[in-house]
């Protein structure tokens, strides 16, 4: 039996409804889904931290101003490698940092050649452990620069001068030392988490709790805190997100 | 012992039947002034808004605004905007800078401070506050209910939290894709401040007992952000147009 013009419309009319309906109730759904099975990769990972980095353009200095004249920052970097050949053990890159006074003078300039090292650490199913959620690009091992100058300056200048083909990009984040008035230092040290503080305490081979008052005065003065660019985000710099996983979700513990 | 079953009975359903309402009425496009006035609200249009608040003295309902005309479907809260200082302005700021679709802020403090009944909104599941959101996910069932906080540092249990500028969750330990791209977004936006991701980066502040959070979790609609600003943060964007703009940026972001 052959189905006339009219019950064939009718037939094509119910399945354009159905469609329709099915598009209004899972498109977005469906889309959610889609995208989040994108980023599976990564979001089957417990992530324990992010930071932010800011991509070093070549030749073109980023600038950052330190929120008091001081004579000491640290500067880590790493290389953001794309297709690195096989026999690579790192990344090669230059950067020049230069140092201001508050005049605008500058006072100092170093060159500086390093090797971002390929083995950054990754988890035991093979991935990073530390990953740009929006990009392909691997981080490789991370370097620290502690620059001093026996005169306080209060601009800090970095350039990225060269680096290996393979070097994507290269990030930096800078730091300086946070201001601690001499009665706080102790309630500083003790507010930090025990991971901090058993990173602080690790030259000594007793507990944070067996350290004298003037040693954990010391240590309070020497935590750091991140100075941002000068500028603004997406025009005079790009900052990056670096994720960092301890473990799959799966794996016990998690 | 019938009467009294009665009349919770009458109570109950008559509570449920006003939530439906209030509900019902949030997710309408086009909202009347005698339907505002049976929730308990006063309604007046300013510029490009339909402005909705419970004017009575001491009254507790809220206050909702919402744009007339396309927007992108963002709602931006404060629940406690005579507590946690700041956040109140900042939600309207937010939607006056923005294309937000709406904003709403609490009417009575929680802790009674201004005389009144002491009420949190944010712990209400059947207050016109939580109405709202649902409301708000009927209209937009992919869109963004943000809720701003503020906490002060000094009670924070960790040096890492209170160091923070904001800590950003969705109600659960389980942060989504969009969750970590809002965070990631504000990160930048804020930087060099700490913007801390519940729970990855710190067990304070997650909000998973918030009931527009919950509300919005078990109706399945639009998704949840609670946002939490130190008052560094609250001063900053307050007095810094740029700021306020860039975090309005990322808000929209996540809701579009």
């Amino acid at each position: 039996m052959s189905l006339t013009f009219v019950g064939r419309s009718i037939v094509f009319a119910i399945l354009a409804a159905l469609a329709a309906y099915g598009g209004w109730a899972w498109a977005v759904p469906l889309a959610r889904y889609l995208v989040a099975a994108q980023d599976s990769t990564q979001m089957d990972l417990r992530i324990v931290g992010r930071t932010l980095a800011y991509r070093l353009e070549r030749d073109r200095p980023m600038t950052f101003v330190l929120s008091q004249p001081a004579d000491e920052v640290k500067l880590l970097a790493h290389a953001a490698v794309v297709e690195p050949s096989r026999a690579s053990e790192g990344a090669y890159y230059t950067l020049r940092v230069a140092l201001f006074d508050a005049q605008g003078a500058e006072i100092a300039e170093y060159r500086r050649t390093l090797l971002s090292g390929r083995d950054d650490g990754y988890l035991p199913d093979g991935r990073a452990r530390r990953f740009y959620r929006a990009s392909g690009q691997e981080i490789w091992g991370q370097d620290q620069l502690v620059i001093q100058d026996d005169q306080p300056f209060t601009r800090v200048e970095v350039t990225l001068e060269d680096a290996e083909n393979m070097v994507a990009g290269v990030d930096a984040r800078l730091y300086e030392q946070r201001p601690v008035s001499a009665g706080d230092g102790r309630a500083v040290f003790l507010r930090r988490s025990s991971e901090e503080r058993a990173a602080l305490t690790a030259f000594s081979p007793f507990p944070p709790e067996m350290l004298s008052e003037s040693e954990i005065a010391n240590l309070a003065g020497n935590l750091w805190r991140p100075v941002g660019p000068v500028g603004i985000e997406g025009r005079d710099y790009n900052a990056l997100v670096i994720y960092e996983a301890d473990r799959a979700a799966g794996e016990p513990g998690s | 012992m019938i009467r009294w079953a009665i009349l919770m009975l009458s109570g109950f359903s008559a509570c449920a039947c006003s939530s439906e309402k209030a509900r019902g009425f949030f997710a309408q496009e086009a909202l009347q002034e005698r339907d505002a006035a049976n929730l308990g609200l006063t309604r007046t249009e300013e510029d490009k808004f339909i402005v909705m608040r419970d004017t009575r003295h001491c009254g507790d309902g809220g206050e909702y605004r919402l744009r007339n005309g396309a927007a992108v479907p963002l709602a931006v809260t404060a629940p406690h905007a005579f507590h946690d200082r700041g956040t109140g302005e900042l939600a309207m700021g937010i939607l006056l800078r923005s294309r937000a679709a709406a904003a709403a802020q609490n009417t009575v403090a929680r802790d009674g401070s201004d005389g009144c009944k002491a009420l949190d909104v944010a712990r209400e599941d059947e207050h016109l506050f939580t109405q709202f959101a649902l409301g708000f996910s009927d209209r937009f069932p992919d869109g963004l209910v943000v809720q701003l906080h503020g906490f002060d540092g000094a009670r924070r249990s960790t040096a890492r939290a209170e160091e923070a500028a904001a800590i950003v969750s969705n109600g659960t330990p389980s942060p989504g894709l969009d969750t970590l791209d809002l965070a990631d977004c504000l990160s930048r936006a804020l930087a060099p401040h700490a913007v801390l991701l519940y729970p990855a980066e710190t067990n304070e502040l997650g909000a998973e007992d918030n009931a527009q959070g919950k509300a919005l979790r078990k109706e399945g609609g639009a998704r949840f952000a609670h946002i939490e600003l130190s008052a560094d943060l609250r001063e900053a964007m307050i007095s810094d147009e740029q700021l306020l703009a860039s975090f309005a940026a990322c808000l929209e972001e996540a809701a579009a």
